[in-house]
């Protein structure tokens, strides 16, 4: 039981300084990421559950998702401000450029790919 | 002396070895008729050369030309007496016709002394004397020899060349010194090329053979010298003449017959011909052997005793020696039964010599003809007997009699064997005979099929068939059950009644394995299933149910994040309604558009033309925006 309330407590604290530190660009960028996320998730598990068929567009649709999360991602750590050392010459708009510009190339390649 | 000796040897071996050839082919009758039909065909004429040819062989074959053809008035009309060769023919045709004079022509006179001289070439020198000689002109023989000189001298080669040099030489006047003519005959001769140890010929052909044939002869009987050529040429060349008698030219027809009347009659040289008169087929019906004695003209001589020297087998045994033949009207003949030859075929060796001597002949004694022997068999002591394989015990035999054929059926399974023992006796000596072909031919009485075997002879010239009927089963019946006919067929090209006998009919038991071949036989051909092209089958989907509700729950995550977004306090409360922020996220939203577009139907190049432009303004408009956010973010302190 101790154990469990430890965790309860811990991931209270970890949500409570999430909530109040991060800044709202960012948790706007950690949604869309829990969004990409789920959405592979669900098609990984239609496949389990179904099956590959039509295999291609599976894979397009997955590869998407793993994609656009890297992007995200990338995103979240260029604009995040406790990372500006890091990345001194780029501004989070430019980050943001950046982050549509592969968006854009990417999806053009999954469309292509989807059949 | 040794020498001496030597010399004789070498003599013996060269008069042993003429011995060995002789001719066994004439100019027959028949072909003569033939060649004077050659001739006919050839009328009426074309040209006077033609005519001429034609002319000269059919005195010779002591023809006529038919009046229908006024030859003499076709000479006269076609003569143009400019030319060498044409008054050669017109005169020569003058000549041998007869009643066929040709009006005086001093145009051609001078034409053909004019010809006669250094420089011409041999031919027209030929026709140019021959001419002279004809029509009674003067010749001048010094300035002749001294053309033919010439003529030699340029063309060395020309084996026609020398024939008609000879043939000059015999038109001139007697005494005249042709010596360096009489010469070349030798050196001619030497020229010939030899095809199988019995041919001799020119290679320029058989005109140029014949001509040299023809003059050499020509030129000694003028001289009354005997030529320089042995008689082994001289057989060698009437070999080859002779096998050339199919020729069909009328130029070569008359040079190949002029030869060959040569050959057959001259004061030095006559070839004896051996050869089989009728049917090379002796038997005991017919006992003759008739060979004719003649020269290449098919011309007999007179008496003579011909004697067969000896007979051969064709494995070598001698049958025969010193027969004589007995004198019939115009052939000789030969009991040949009386020696009991056994079966087969037979070279008899003859020679021949004349009541009284004749010098001339040549090849008297090595004259050959073969004939064949043929008999009846009969066959004999037929056992037909079934064997067991294993206990090799005789279960049945039976034997029977030819022509008539066992009338029980013969029963035998496959762990048995069929023989069958036949002997054959030729009927005229009554002694084992084996044939070159001797079968047991066995028919499905059901398809009709044919199953051959050969019946080999044992060492003691009895035949024996053995059939193993569980070992052929296989391979030769395939296996198939059932009644069989047996027909026993002999035949060789000595045996006079070659026969097909109905010994029987056998019943043959196969093992069990017997597939059906027959219907192999039939499906192989027949038609096979058609071909279709297979699609790959789809792969199983699942129930439209599942996959309309998980169409749903994709779009779950999308309604999550914007609930979260809200939470978090996004807003669109800070959106700056500027040109560049509008055309930003009008280019997106398009570009997202396009991309469904590109899924549903566009393809690739055509999006990235459409792309590359609402890409460029988003890019300008994104581009105006952010920049306009980063100016404004440097006025404000970062968040």
């Amino acid at each position: 039981m101790d154990a469990f309330s430890n965790i309860k407590n811990i991931l209270v604290k970890f949500y409570d300084e999430y909530t109040q530190s991060t800044a709202k660009k960012l948790k706007i960028v950690d949604a869309y990421l829990f969004y990409i996320m789920l959405t592979g998730i669900i098609q990984f598990v239609y496949c389990c559950l179904v099956g590959t068929f039509p295999f291609n567009s599976f894979l397009s649709g997955f590869i998407s998702c793993v994609g656009s999360f890297v992007l995200g991602v990338c995103l979240r750590v260029q604009s995040n401000p406790a990372n500006m050392s890091d990345f001194k010459g780029i501004s989070p708009e430019r980050a943001f450029a950046d982050f549509i510009f592969a968006s854009v190339i990417l999806h053009l390649v999954v469309m292509n790919f989807i059949g | 002396m040794a020498a001496r000796g030597a010399c004789l040897l070498v003599l013996l071996a060269v008069t042993i070895y003429t011995d060995a050839i002789s001719l066994s082919n004439v100019l027959s009758v028949e072909d003569q008729v033939r060649f004077k039909q050659t001739f006919y065909n050839a009328m009426p004429f074309k040209d006077l050369e033609t005519a001429g040819y034609a002319v000269f062989s059919l005195k010779l074959l002591k023809a006529e030309v038919p009046p229908t053809q006024d030859v003499c008035k076709f000479t006269k009309d076609n003569v143009d007496s400019s030319s060498v060769m044409s008054v050669f023919f017109a005169s020569a045709i003058s000549k041998y016709l007869e009643n066929c004079k040709l009006p005086a022509i001093t145009v051609a006179e001078a034409t053909l002394s004019d010809a006669v001289k250094e420089g011409t070439d041999m031919l027209t020198l030929f026709y140019a004397v021959t001419a002279q000689n004809f029509l009674g002109f003067k010749v001048d023989t010094g300035e002749v020899i001294k053309a033919v000189k010439a003529a030699i001298n340029s063309d060395e080669d020309s084996i026609l060349g020398a024939a008609y040099a000879m043939l000059i030489a015999a038109r001139l006047p007697k005494g005249s010194d042709v010596s360096f003519i009489t010469e070349m005959i030798e050196d001619t001769v030497a020229q010939a090329d030899e095809v199988d140890n019995s041919y001799l010929q020119f290679e320029a052909g058989l005109y140029a053979t014949s001509k040299v044939v023809y003059a050499t002869y020509a030129l000694s009987e003028f001289l009354g010298k005997a030529p320089a050529i042995t008689e082994e040429q001289v057989i060698k060349f009437a070999n080859y003449l002779l096998t050339r008698k199919h020729v069909q030219s009328v130029k070569d027809t008359c040079a190949l017959l002029y030869a060959l009347d040569k050959l057959g009659n001259n004061p030095f040289h006559v070839p004896v011909v051996f050869q089989l008169y009728g049917s090379p087929v002796v038997s005991d019906d017919k006992k003759m052997v008739k060979v004719r004695v003649t020269n290449v003209m098919d011309r007999a001589f007179g008496k003579m005793t011909v004697t067969g020297t000896s007979a051969e087998d064709t494995e070598g045994t001698t049958v025969l020696s010193n027969k004589v033949f007995t004198a019939g009207p115009d052939d000789y003949e030969l009991n040949f039964m009386t020696s009991k030859p056994g079966p087969g075929v037979y070279t008899i060796n003859i020679s021949a010599k004349p009541h009284k001597e004749d010098k001339r002949l040549l090849g008297t004694t090595g004259g050959q003809v073969k004939v064949k022997v043929v008999t009846k068999v009969n066959v004999e002591d037929v056992e037909l007997s079934v064997v067991d394989k294993e206990q090799n015990i005789k279960s049945k035999t039976l034997s029977v009699k030819y022509p008539t054929a066992i009338s029980s059926v013969i029963e035998a399974d496959h762990h048995q064997k069929v023989v069958m023992k036949f002997s054959l006796k030729s009927v005229a000596s009554g002694e084992l005979f084996t044939p070159h072909q001797a079968f047991v031919r066995l028919t499905n009485q059901k398809t009709k099929q044919e199953i051959f075997f050969v019946a080999e002879p044992e060492p003691s010239k009895v035949f024996k068939f053995d059939l193993d009927v569980g070992a052929t089963a296989k391979d030769s019946f395939a296996s198939l059950s059932g009644k069989y006919k047996m027909d026993l067929i002999v035949g060789d090209a000595v045996i006079q009644n070659p026969f097909e006998w109905n010994v029987g009919v056998l019943s043959l038991t196969f093992g069990e394995d017997a597939s059906k071949p027959s219907k192999d036989k039939e499906t192989m051909y027949s038609r096979r299933p058609e071909i279709e092209h297979m699609f790959r089958v789809p792969e199983k989907r699942p129930p439209k149910a599942v996959s309309t509700a998980f169409t749903f729950i994709i779009f779950l995550p999308l309604v999550i994040m914007l609930i979260v977004w809200m939470k978090v306090g996004a807003n669109l409360s800070n959106f700056p309604f500027s040109v560049g922020a509008i055309v930003f996220h009008l280019g997106l939203g398009a570009i997202f558009v396009l991309y469904y577009g590109f899924f549903v139907s566009l393809n690739m190049f055509t999006t990235l033309k459409i792309l590359a432009v609402i890409g460029g303004l988003t890019f300008l408009g994104g581009n105006s925006l952010l920049s306009n956010i980063a100016a404004r973010r440097g006025k404000r302190p970062a968040m």
